[in-house]
């Protein structure tokens, strides 16, 4: 029978270990024999189920003692009982304890070194895992795809909202199960009837979208077909919310809640995931699929379930399709509209992957640099119990027993470590989480326990048998009679050379770890002392939402805010207070265009409307013109200098300040040419709107009592630290309406934190990892120099009784350890260059390559090597050549 | 314990659990076995999930007791052209399972009742 090209093989890496204690002229029989088996196997239970065989049989390959020729005895050596076994490695773990109570200072230094880079490792893990690959909380995950607009203008492409219309022709598409849609808008509602009035998070969805993501319902159903047209509003709460309004009372079903005075009934309680398919919200209610007419309007998040079997190729070939049939009937609004499906995990987890894998990078170097520490101070310490090995040996212990019994002995101290390390880890993964609210996407990424104890106690093993095994193999090699064993203490050349690299290798990724943190930091004081253009300090912010019923005029609106911002005014330690759409660097919301008259460019800009203190309260001076008064006679508007510039083009000659108070008295259109009319009666400077990393936008402020985005915020600026004043203006919304609630009451600083929380956990965690590093290359560094001095001080004792002189003889011990740090300094910056581009994306308007950032850090890790080296080097000095060679 | 050096290898050495069982399998195969149809064969029989590497290590005993003797076969596909390593049994491993059953028969004579009929 002739093998078919994609007849199964078995694994390689399997087949390898299977050969791996096999002698050379067996080899082929067995392995022949193995691969028979497996295809036969294969053919008749599955590829899967011969596959497994195969692994299994490779291990007892691996662990059948006797395989191999070398230990193959010349008569029948009954095979060690499963019980034996144990007892002789229970011997070897006894054995581990009582050397490490011996030798209390070099057990305690193993432990520390696992423990920091197992710890290193364990943070990361608990963080990164849930994010990059644990199972996210969707039935079929694999399954769900996020469904976008692809825009194409002025040849870029960028994927957008869903606008209903399109959403209604793209559920036609047959590739998927089905789609379902939510509301891009959270609304702030006010929750009442539960002690103080609150604001909850309101999001609508389509009746079914819950059904589509899979999300199993903790108490009660998710929303479900019909709940939209059922004749009592019904509503889901979110866990979180649950728990916190009504104390996880499990009797929640069936009663109904108040939200800005309409009434819903709770039929049931989602899990905090839910919240990663949709906005996140704390009260989701269910909406009809809206109306298919509306073409201009994109608010929509979609979310489809492909059907089994489908690829996601397919899907969007069919969604291409259908967007190119609606582009025809409808050119007006889908000329160059097309639409994709993304995998669902790559949404959620495509922005911050990149940054993740990076961060497990930099923790597996640690624990690089501390397992090739333990090593040295494992072949250190093996070669002074070389005695003890060769006597083992001697009286008949096998290699491979030797070696056992030194890989125990690292595993114990890896093991200590890493639980030592996991319970370091475990104080920094609470803090880890609270600082990466924009990284890690919900609280539902919690690791369980025993995932984080399996993975400490696997890495723990695995690097303690790594560390141990190589010099417990040098250790056990049988040298011939036991009298020449007595003075064999010392390395040779090849294993100084050996050392000499492992410094190399350790200043090497140190140098690496300390450019990406320092450009990290660099970064951060840069975004932080960045000039919003209004002033943070002393400023407290809050949301306010009122409810339609009550305030559904826009007139309603105006009187409570010019109310209530008037006695917030008035409250002692306040000096400014004002009330706005939304706050600057807090997720600031809509945008629209506006028109200068005359002209038919529409420029886009981020409007706010504004009570008349806004200026003074964000301290923005107005540079041309006037603020807004208590009461407009006319529709006005201010913008800032680059809107100005935006709709007047200046004259190429023309001075700013020219420029602006030309513009004042002009006027512009809202919305479209045919909008209505505002006069401009003021130009205030730009301001950083969106974030403190991006550029200046284009701003119209309007009144507030214009009408249009009514105030959902308020801010005053104080005189006494800011917190101080939160239940003054809380008591201030009481006495005006008892319904309302001060969400969110937050200072400016707190928005700015937020706002950069992603980028400081970034910070914090390649600077740990770059200190770690640092110091445990200098203690390698120290380690290495200390050993050499101290296994060539007979040799410096000759030399110096020679006649050499003392300079040259330590510039001989330590200059090729200067070498190999030197050599290790210029890798590592190498390697940072050449892996800028990866790291380039955690920087903030500087070059991944800065020069004076690299020497810095190549200066600086030298610093640390001359102290680390310094000890050694003046020993090596002081060698008194009598008392050297008096020690023969 | 002190061995004779000489005395190892020696046919008339009592054949252990597992040699009995390669043994007993090579007679049921033929001319033609080697470790793959031993190993299933035994496992088929008795059930015992056993190492490739466990029959390798028997067989080499063995045949330096002299009671089997092997030659090298042809590469086949299905071996990932590998060859096989052909196995029969020699008279003298004959006479020392007829040695082994005998004791075995001669020792359980009477006992059936308490082993069963299995």
């Amino acid at each position: 029978m002739m093998r078919s090209p994609v007849s199964p093989r078995p694994p390689q890496l399997a087949a390898w270990l299977a050969a791996a204690r096999l002698r050379g002229d067996e080899r082929e029989f067995q392995l022949g024999d193995l691969e028979e088996e497996f295809a036969d196997r294969a053919a008749r239970d599955g590829v899967a189920a011969a596959r497994r065989w195969y692994w299994r049989h490779a291990f007892r390959n691996l662990l059948t003692r006797g395989g191999r020729g070398r230990f193959a005895r010349a008569t029948p050596v009954p095979h060690p009982s499963p019980g034996d076994l144990m007892r002789s490695i229970r011997q070897d773990f006894s054995f581990a304890f009582r050397l490490m109570r011996r030798a209390p200072v070099a057990t305690l230094a193993a432990i520390v070194t696992f423990a920091l880079g197992l710890g290193a490792n364990i943070a990361i893990f608990s963080v990164a895992w849930p994010v990059l690959f644990a199972p996210l909380p969707f039935a079929d995950e694999a399954r769900l795809t996020v469904v976008q607009l692809i825009f194409t203008r002025g040849g870029r492409s960028f994927p957008n909202n869903v606008s209903p219309g399109d959403y209604f022709d793209m559920r036609k598409a047959t590739s998927f199960e089905r789609m379902a849609s939510y509301n891009q808008f959270v609304s702030q509602v006010n929750l009442t009837g539960h002690g103080d009035a609150m604001q909850v998070r309101l999001n609508s969805v389509n009746d079914d979208f819950f059904t589509v993501l899979g999300v199993r319902p903790i108490v009660g159903r998710p929303l479900q077909s019909g709940d939209a047209e059922a004749p009592a509003p019904v509503a889901v709460l979110k866990e979180a919310t649950w728990r916190r309004v009504f104390g996880a009372d499990p009797a929640i079903v069936g009663r109904t809640i108040a939200l800005d005075g309409d009434g819903y009934q709770i039929v049931g309680v989602l899990p905090d995931s839910a919240g990663l398919g949709t906005r996140d919200a704390d009260v989701w209610i269910p909406r009809a699929q809206p109306p298919s007419n509306i073409r201009r309007a994109y608010f929509l998040g979609v979310v489809g379930r492909l059907k089994p079997g489908v690829t996601l190729d397919a899907a969007n070939q069919e969604l291409a399709a259908i967007m190119r049939g609606a582009a025809r009937e409808f050119p007006d609004s889908n000329r160059d509209v097309s639409a994709a499906a993304f995998s669902f995990r790559e949404q959620l987890t495509g922005p911050v992957r990149q940054t993740f894998l990076l961060l497990v990078g930099a923790a597996a170097c640690v624990l690089l640099i501390a397992a090739l520490n333990l090593a040295g101070l494992q072949v250190a310490r093996s070669l002074q119990r070389g005695r003890e090995m060769q006597i083992r040996l001697s009286l008949g212990a096998s290699r491979s027993r030797v070696v056992r019994l030194l890989v125990v002995e690292s595993v114990v101290l890896a093991l200590v470590g890493g639980f030592a390390g996991l319970w370091a880890a475990t104080a920094m993964i609470a803090s880890l989480r609270s600082l990466a609210p924009a990284l890690v996407w919900s609280t539902s990424s919690v690791l369980s326990s025993t995932t984080v104890l399996t993975f400490t106690a696997l890495l723990s093993v695995f690097s303690g048998v790594i560390v141990g095994a190589l010099p417990a193999w040098r250790a056990a090699r049988p040298r011939g009679s036991l009298a020449v064993q007595t003075r064999d203490v010392t390395l040779g050349r090849a294993g100084t050379r050996a050392r000499a690299s492992v410094v190399s290798l350790q200043v090497g990724v140190t140098v690496v770890l300390l450019i990406v943190a320092s450009l990290v930091s660099i970064s951060l004081l840069r975004v932080l002392r960045i000039n919003p253009g209004f002033d943070l300090s002393r400023s407290l912010v809050a949301n306010v939402s009122l409810p339609g019923g009550k305030y559904s005029s826009a007139a309603d609106r105006t009187r409570f805010f010019d109310t209530y911002v008037e006695r917030l005014a008035a409250i002692p330690g306040v000096e400014a207070a004002c009330a706005t759409n939304d706050i600057p660097l807090d997720n600031p919301g809509a945008n629209m265009t506006f028109v200068a008259d005359g002209s038919t460019a529409l420029v886009g800009s981020n409007p706010k409307t504004v009570t008349p203190g806004c200026f003074a309260t964000m301290q923005i001076p107005i540079l041309q013109g006037r603020g807004f008064s208590a009461r407009e006679l006319e529709p006005v508007a201010i913008v800032s200098a680059r809107m100005a510039a935006a709709l007047w083009p200046p004259a190429s000659e023309q001075a700013p300040d020219a420029h602006a108070a030309s513009v004042i008295g002009r006027k512009i259109h809202l919305g479209l040419p045919a909008g209505d009319l505002l006069t401009v009666v003021g130009v205030v400077p730009d301001i950083l709107n969106v974030s403190l990393e991006s550029r200046a936008e284009r701003q119209v402020w309007l009144p507030h009592s214009f009408g249009y985005f009514p105030p959902e915020r308020v801010m005053v600026r104080t005189s006494v630290p800011a917190e101080a004043v939160a239940p003054a203006m809380r008591s201030a919304l009481r006495e005006l309406d008892p319904s309302l609630a001060l969400a969110r009451v937050r200072t400016m600083d707190e928005v700015v934190a937020t706002a950069t929380a992603s980028r400081r956990f970034v910070l914090v965690l390649f600077a740990a990892f770059a200190l770690v590093a640092l110091v445990l290359s200098a203690v390698g560094i120290y380690g290495v120099l200390a050993h050499v001095v101290g296994q060539r001080s007979r040799e410096i004792g000759i030399r110096l009784a020679l006649g050499a002189r003392r300079g040259a003889v330590t510039r001989l011990i330590v200059g090729h350890m200067a070498i190999a740090i030197a050599a290790g300094a210029a890798a590592g910056v190498l390697v940072a260059r050449l892996m800028s581009t990866w790291f380039a994306s955690l920087l903030f308007r500087m070059s991944a390559t800065d020069a004076t950032v690299y020497a810095g850090v190549v200066g600086f890790v030298g610093l640390i090597a001359v102290v680390a080296a310094w000890a050694p080097t003046r020993r090596a000095a002081r060698v008194n050549p009598v008392s050297a060679l008096r020690a023969d | 314990m002190l061995h004779n050096v000489k005395d190892m290898g020696r046919t008339n050495s009592p054949l252990g659990d597992f040699e009995q069982l390669v043994l007993l399998a090579l007679i049921r195969l033929g001319p033609d076995a080697y470790g793959a149809t031993i190993r299933r064969e035994i496992e088929t029989r008795t059930g015992r999930d056993l190492a490739i590497s466990a029959v390798y290590v028997t067989l080499d005993r063995l045949e330096n007791k002299g009671l089997i003797r092997s030659r090298i076969g042809d590469p086949t596909p299905q071996r990932g052209g590998r060859r096989r390593k052909l196995v029969e049994i020699l008279p003298a491993g004959s006479q020392a399972l007829e040695r082994a059953y005998r004791d075995f028969r001669v020792m359980t004579d009477g006992l059936e009742r308490r082993f069963g009929q299995r």
